[in-house]
């Protein structure tokens, strides 16, 4: 039973490195023998259990994407290709100049779609996952993080990288402010100026250091964005990772690997999220009562065209 | 009737609240009741779907008449129970015995099906292309023609006598295909999708007679014949994308490379490719009744010439193999063949792009 008199609320990730592996070969045998079209479930599983892994306050999170979700959006999404490929050399063999500026189109319309399938890719994402059956969720208002993404990323570009800590922080406000877990909100409160400062000293300390201090920026920008992520009226995220942490998976998983061939890829990646699970939490008073379902539904052909366009997060 | 009972945790999947539930089987459902023994809801047992719970021996249960909702159970025994009230569980943990024994026979069965896939991709590749027309094929290629074009340097005496040896090494029962020299200094020769076939100047000047320029000739046009290059793209395109499926979201944790290591193993079939294409050349060669020697010369002196590096990391079979079998599978005897130029061509041939400025070095030299 939930009070609302508790005060921390805790992450756990207790997945089976062996359990993964077996995931992994059935993944691999299965796509081969039906020549990739099995892609889809495989993902979806490997979610599924890395979902079911996670806990949070004792409870489970739930993967509830199906393999035949991403299926049809994988299948949209080779027919797309498939024209990207195809048209512009059939009208070329009509009309060469006409076929070019097809490509051109093409090209230009697959740079301008990529902040739209990272955002709607997310939204499929948090829609498909859920904690005590309730579902997050990503408002559907994904202009202002398209405008976002191109100016920042002009702005980047023109100043030569310096404004790169303030595009991602302004991303990462956009998402985070547009995140619901059903009627709960979060809000992401993190001040662009502080998080430029750190990150332009990090810069300098990481030349200094030859890289070492890397670690340490990730981990103080973890525990920043962590500080200044509210949820709902009376909680806030909270994170301990450190730099030597970060450092320790870090070797642990070059060692690791590199003496296992990659074979140990299951092990180390759950040992990996286990401890990092560990370093968060929720502290404050969350009244899960007061939660309710959203109703909140994104499609599928995002998911299939970020994971081709290699814009995957991970999972 | 054995009576089941267990204790659990339920979401309706309207609110986040989680409710401690007393949970009974009455025979064909699962009666979910709240701690005060008030009814919160009936699940038919054959409408019950099951996954991992949340830590060992816990199970989720969902119900298709109620999607949204969950129940969380635990128990010694759970999994027998559900069973034998006609739950199937999924995801029931296996002692780490039957865990090897799955293991092993999925990686017996990934080595099959590798091997299954390997096997079969090539002809099925070669299959599609016979059904690509070479004028698709060089659509296909974008601006790969047109880039090369701007290097075209052969003279019009040198043009015509490349077509005289084309129809004599071809034959006149076949498609000629364009043949070109590139103003470049790097001994070269290669077919370009949709069939066109170039030699790079520096060949042209190295080769010591006619008969060396003939003989690559005919492998360059064995490619186009045997659609070498449409093939090795829907190969390329097919392997590539069954190995992004199969191993991409997870070569990110690899610390040995896959991609390497698959475009190693790919490199088989680019030997296997020009093996075939040296078993047609010596064919074509003596069905026109060309010198084979020539053939065999340039592949002696390449072997001379390359290094000592594995054949396993080549796009071509070692030079020395590719020599003696280009002797070997001749079917005329060599004194019945005769040179593919005279000298007065030959001559035209070695000068063709005199009057072309310096040559590049090599293509890498030149921005596209």
């Amino acid at each position: 039973m939930t009070s609302p008199h508790d005060d921390e609320y805790n992450f756990r990730f207790e997945g089976s490195g062996a359990a993964y592996f077996l995931i992994f070969l059935k993944h691999v045998f299965l796509t081969l023998i039906t020549l990739g079209v099995y892609f889809p479930w495989a993902k979806s599983q490997r979610r599924a259990f890395i979902w079911r892994s996670l806990s949070f306050h004792g409870h489970s999170f739930r993967y509830t994407g199906t393999g035949l979700e991403l299926f049809k959006g994988y299948v949209l999404l080779v027919a797309a290709y498939a024209t990207f490929i195809l048209l512009p050399p059939l009208v070329g063999s009509f009309h060469e100049r006409l076929g070019s500026l097809v490509r051109i189109a093409f090209v230009l319309g697959l740079f301008a779609a990529i902040p739209f399938v990272i955002y709607r890719s997310r939204a499929f994402l948090y829609n498909r996952t859920t904690w005590r059956g309730i579902r997050f969720g990503l408002l559907r208002d994904y202009k202002p993080f398209m405008l976002e993404f191109f100016v920042g990323l002009l702005l980047t570009i023109a100043s030569l990288g310096l404004y790169r800590p303030i595009y991602s922080n302004r991303l990462h406000r956009i998402t985070m402010n547009n995140t619901r877990f059903g009627s709960l909100e979060f809000r992401y409160e993190g001040d662009d100026r502080e998080v430029w400062q750190f990150t332009v000293k990090a810069y300098a300390l990481i030349i200094v250091t030859l890289g070492i201090y890397y670690f340490w920026y990730r981990a103080e920008l973890e525990r920043y964005r962590a500080a200044y992520t509210f949820v709902g009226e009376h909680g806030v995220l909270h994170s301990e990772v450190t730099g030597g942490q970060l450092l320790m998976l870090f070797v642990l998983n070059a060692v690791g690997l590199t003496l296992t061939l990659g074979l140990a890829f299951p092990w180390i990646l759950m040992y990996s999220l286990g401890q990092l699970a560990d370093r968060y939490s929720v502290r404050g008073v969350i009244d899960f009562d007061a939660i309710v379902q959203r109703a909140e539904e994104e499609g599928a052909f995002t998911e299939g065209a970020a994971d081709a366009l290699d814009l995957d997060f991970g999972f | 009737m054995q009576v089941f009972r267990w204790s659990g945790v339920f979401t309706d999947g309207r609110t986040a609240t989680l409710r401690e539930v007393g949970v009974v089987y009455d025979g064909h459902s699962l009666l979910i009741r709240d701690s005060d023994g008030s009814e919160i809801s009936r699940w038919p047992a054959s409408r019950i779907a099951t996954e991992p719970g949340t830590g060992p021996g816990a199970l989720h249960l969902r119900c298709s008449m109620d999607p949204q909702a969950g129940l969380e159970l635990r128990g010694e025994n759970l999994v027998l129970e559900l069973h034998a009230i006609g739950i199937k569980t999924r995801g029931r943990p296996a002692g780490s015995g039957r865990r090897a024994i799955v293991a092993a026979s999925l990686i017996a069965g990934i080595v099959g099906a590798v091997g299954l896939v390997w096997s079969s991709v090539t002809p099925l590749s070669r299959a599609i292309a016979t059904l690509v027309p070479l004028e698709f094929e060089r659509a296909l290629s974008g601006q790969v023609e047109e880039a090369f074009s701007e290097l075209h340097c052969e003279g019009d005496d040198a043009r015509l006598v490349l077509e005289e040896l084309v129809l004599r090494v071809a034959g006149p029962d076949h498609a000629l295909p364009p043949v070109h020299v590139l103003n470049l200094e790097r001994p070269n020769a290669f077919a370009l999708p949709g069939g066109g076939i170039v030699f790079t100047r520096g060949l042209l000047t190295k080769a010591r007679h006619p008969d060396e320029v003939a003989g690559i000739l005919a492998h360059e046009i064995q490619h186009v014949r045997q659609r070498h290059v449409m093939t090795a793209m829907i190969r390329g395109t097919l392997l590539t994308a069954l190995w992004a499926v199969t191993v991409g979201d997870y070569s990110g944790l690899l610390v040995v490379d896959p991609s390497t290591v698959f475009q190693i193993a790919t490199l088989q079939f680019s030997r296997d490719d020009e093996a075939n294409a040296d078993r047609g050349a010596v064919e074509m060669l003596d069905a026109a009744k060309i010198r084979r020697d020539g053939l065999s010369d340039f592949f002696t002196r390449l072997a001379a010439e390359e290094g000592q590096g594995p054949e396993w990391l080549s796009t071509h079979p070692p030079a020395e193999g590719r020599a003696k079998a280009s002797q070997a599978n001749g079917q005329i005897e060599p004194g019945d063949l005769t040179s593919s130029l005279d000298d007065s061509r030959w001559q035209i041939l070695v000068e063709a792009c005199e009057q072309a400025g310096d040559p590049e070095a090599d293509l890498e030299d030149l921005v596209f």
